[in-house]
């Protein structure tokens, strides 16, 4: 009855999972950590969080509700979200695969040919092979379907050409998730393909960007006549729109299927807000004994609360159908808004000392929520602006007419 | 309401939304505003006959042993059409009170009619000085041989302009904020000394003001042990937060409602005002805000059963706070997004908005609650 207890098989794979990430956390690497997947700039870090990957697979704790047959333990819905509390509970690193684990992989389970299950979805929990995301162009933002990247189709291959961009670890990345156009003659969204592409064909070449955090971890990727085998291809041409919006919503926090629980709700922020009031100081006592900044902290508190009861919600079945897209929607727009808001108020917290960079020696917590406001943008843009989740809550969930 | 009902709830909620819809509709509590008690004693009676009375009471006592969760599908489908009846205040406040401290025989008294939907009660807890601190008790309750002398002041006592019984709190030891001390006394409305002055709150619902005033109690109307109600009032505090969240969630989906139908309905500059991004973009945001609600608003119905008091505060208070952020987006978005109708009264939507206005004021508001929550000693 109470969605917050464990049940008698998730109370074990939560004990399992205390224990590993307890006995297993990882030492310090000496080097700086990316904060999320979205950062990855060096190959040292990207080996080194491959490896944490590959333990974490090998205790068997990730794709748990994946099926034996393609690498996962076959457990009930829910169990992998047990593992992604216990990951953020103990704070280690985050894994790396992201984009394979939760945006690629749940959408191959779902209508990939058993051939391609048994190729990828192993290697994606296993992190030998990394992935990356091609939606995005220049051109091409919130307005996605209006991408003109190509993929001509020539005997049993494709040639594709064109430009991506904001493409998260394309560095490393073994494969990606491309949308490219193959019917330049058909209405906009219904000539777009969805391939499985894999990154190191001849042709492609991949363009750091640098972020305002001075970080990296975004790329820009060019294809030049790069020839693919038609196999490729992840169901049927012109099927690609349909996957793209699977994918989306797999990307937006729709927690059933994914690899890693979906995490978007995972929560933490708080507790570290808390930290940090006890540490920083106000008025000559603990920031944590003030009055105001209590207040602030607890409002984060109460909405974090509510997130995670949305996340409950998100779990049950008959809900989802009911509203398939509704819960998801809420958990991007509103986890990643939120995300921004904890971000300020550790600032506030900070005072003066906000106005170090982050990594500074002196930065309060390293610098953590300077770091993370920044990044915050990353989520709230992402994967679909916050202003285009509103037009498709309003246009798909309130029944509102199309604006004009 | 949901995480995941059960096909008995699932079939109380939608006999409880189809009753609302048939039994109640708002214009019935637009008519009541006019009337000196404001519910109706035969709907209450056809409420009990349909077993909601009894379904929060255990079989022991009388009831039908349902869960709060039960209830609080009820409250939603209530607070979703304004049904006027008592039903916090006779049967989680009075209710619990007669429940948890009483003795089978008060039971029998007291709960046993309530559940027949013969009688209504009130619960008199709130004091001038106390704001939302039931143990805030000034009211004092002399011995004088085997009865009880009771003197003072409660205020907004929800129903108890025409509740049949009030249980009333008062001071057989100590001083006002003291946790020990505080006893439980049932009063019939014909007690002398008792004077109950109806008020008129701002949304259209009564509620009285009483003084007592040398008002004589026998012994045998005291609820359980001298001095010892201070955790039973406490817990009674959890069950109104919970309850006026549960249908807060009726009042903020009715409002959505009302809302969304007027953007697809109200036309200006020669088109309907949802096509205007603007506005479709604040619908979303009532949208979200209603759902975060919905989520605390689950959780403290079902936490509030807890038998650890701290889990019990930290959900109900997390849900009454948002409540009370939500509740207030959505229901000043409502008004605004009708426009000038929307501050008529002849319009639905302002019976609404003050609803909700009254929920947040209903067993601690946003401030107590945040406070209340920052003060856990987790946090």
């Amino acid at each position: 009855m109470d969605p917050t207890r464990d049940t008698a098989e998730t109370r074990d794979l939560r004990e399992r999972a205390r224990a590993f990430f307890h006995d297993n956390r990882p030492s310090d690497p000496g080097f700086k950590l990316p904060q999320t997947f979205l950062e990855v700039e060096s190959e040292e870090q990207f080996l080194w969080l491959r490896a944490w990957q590959k333990q974490v697979y090998g205790a068997g704790l990730l794709g748990v509700e994946w099926p034996v047959a393609y690498g996962g333990k076959g457990m009930p819905s829910g169990s992998q979200r047990v593992v992604a509390e216990e990951m953020a509970r103990a704070g280690v690193p985050f894994l790396v695969n992201r984009i394979g684990l939760d945006w690629a992989g749940p959408t191959i389970l779902a209508v990939g040919t058993e051939e391609q299950k048994q190729r990828y979805l192993r290697n994606i929990l296993s992190c030998d092979e990394v992935w990356c995301q091609g939606f995005s162009e220049p051109g091409a933002g919130s307005d996605l379907a209006s991408l003109r990247t190509s993929a001509v189709r020539s005997g049993d291959h494709y040639v594709v050409n064109g430009h991506k961009v904001w493409t998260t670890q394309a560095l490393w990345a073994d494969f990606m998730i491309l949308l490219a156009r193959t019917d330049p003659s058909a209405p906009k969204h219904a000539g777009i393909s969805y391939f499985l592409f894999p990154m190191k064909s001849k042709g492609v070449s991949v363009r750091p960007l640098v972020k305002m955090t001075g970080e990296g971890g975004f790329n820009q990727v060019l294809f030049e006549d790069v020839e693919v085998p038609a196999s490729c291809l992840l169901a049927g041409e012109g099927d690609g729109w349909r996957l793209a919006v699977m994918t989306l919503a797999f990307e937006r926090g729709a927690s059933e299927g994914s690899a890693t629980g979906g995490s978007l709700a995972a929560g933490g922020e708080v507790a570290r807000l808390v930290a940090l009031a006890k540490k920083v100081s106000r008025d000559g006592r603990p920031a944590s004994e003030d009055a105001v900044m209590r207040d602030r902290i607890a409002e984060l508190a109460i909405e974090e609360e509510a997130l995670l009861a949305s996340a409950l919600r998100a779990r049950v079945p008959g809900l989802v159908e009911e509203r398939p897209l509704a819960l998801p929607f809420l958990g991007k727009l509103v986890a990643t808004e939120f995300g921004q808001k904890a971000a300020a108020v550790g600032q506030e917290l900070e005072g003066p000392l906000a106005q170090y960079a982050f990594g500074a020696e002196r930065a309060a917590d390293g610098g953590h929520f300077q770091r993370a406001y920044m990044n915050s943008f990353g989520f709230t843009i992402g994967g679909g602006t916050s202003e285009i989740q509103r037009n498709l809550v309003g246009e798909r969930i309130l029944g509102l007419p199309k604006s004009t | 309401m949901n995480f995941d009902l059960t096909p008995d709830q699932k079939l109380l909620e939608s006999t409880a939304a189809s009753f609302v819809k048939k039994e109640s509709p708002v214009s019935r509590f637009r008519a009541l505003r006019e009337d000196p008690v404001g519910w109706s004693k035969s709907l209450w009676k056809t409420m009990a006959e349909l077993g909601w009375i009894g379904l929060a009471f255990p079989e022991s006592a009388g009831g039908l042993g349902g869960s709060f969760v039960d209830v609080a599908i009820l409250l939603e489908q209530f607070g979703a059409g304004l049904l006027p009846e008592p039903y916090v205040p006779s049967v989680l406040a009075a209710g619990t009170a007669i429940l948890r401290a009483g003795s089978a025989e008060q039971h029998e008294a007291y709960l046993a009619p309530l559940i027949a939907g013969d009688t209504s009660l009130a619960l008199a807890w709130a004091e001038r000085g106390g704001r939302y601190d039931p143990t805030w008790v000034e009211t004092t309750a002399t011995k004088k041989g085997d009865e009880y002398v009771l003197q003072g002041e409660k205020i907004f006592v929800q129903n108890g302009h025409a509740a049949d019984v009030i249980v009333v709190s008062a001071r057989t030891a100590g001083t006002p904020g003291d946790t020990d001390g505080i006893s439980l006394f049932v009063l019939p409305r014909d007690t002398e000394g008792l004077r109950i002055t109806p008020v008129n709150t701002m949304d259209g619902h009564k509620a009285a003001m009483i003084t007592l005033a040398g008002a004589v109690v026998p012994g045998a109307n005291r609820l359980g042990p001298e001095g010892a109600a201070a955790p039973v009032l406490d817990e009674i505090m959890d069950l109104g937060a919970a309850a006026a969240c549960a249908e807060g969630l009726g009042v903020m989906r009715a409002s959505l409602a009302m809302t969304v139908d007027y953007l697809k309905t109200r036309e200006q500059f020669g088109v309907k005002i949802g096509t205007f991004q603007a506005l479709q973009h604040r619908a979303v945001d009532m949208f979200i805000r209603a759902e975060l609600a919905k989520g605390t608003s689950i959780l403290a119905s079902v936490k509030v059963s807890d038998p650890d008091p701290a889990e019990r505060r930290f959900a109900v208070s997390a849900a009454k706070v948002e409540l009370a952020i939500c509740g207030r987006y959505v229901s000043q978005q409502s008004i605004q997004l009708h426009g000038g109708i929307g501050i008529t009264d002849e319009h639905d939507i302002g019976l609404y908005f003050k609803r909700m206005h009254v929920l947040n004021a209903l067993f601690g508001d946003e401030e107590h609650h945040l406070a209340r929550f920052a003060a856990q000693p987790a946090f």
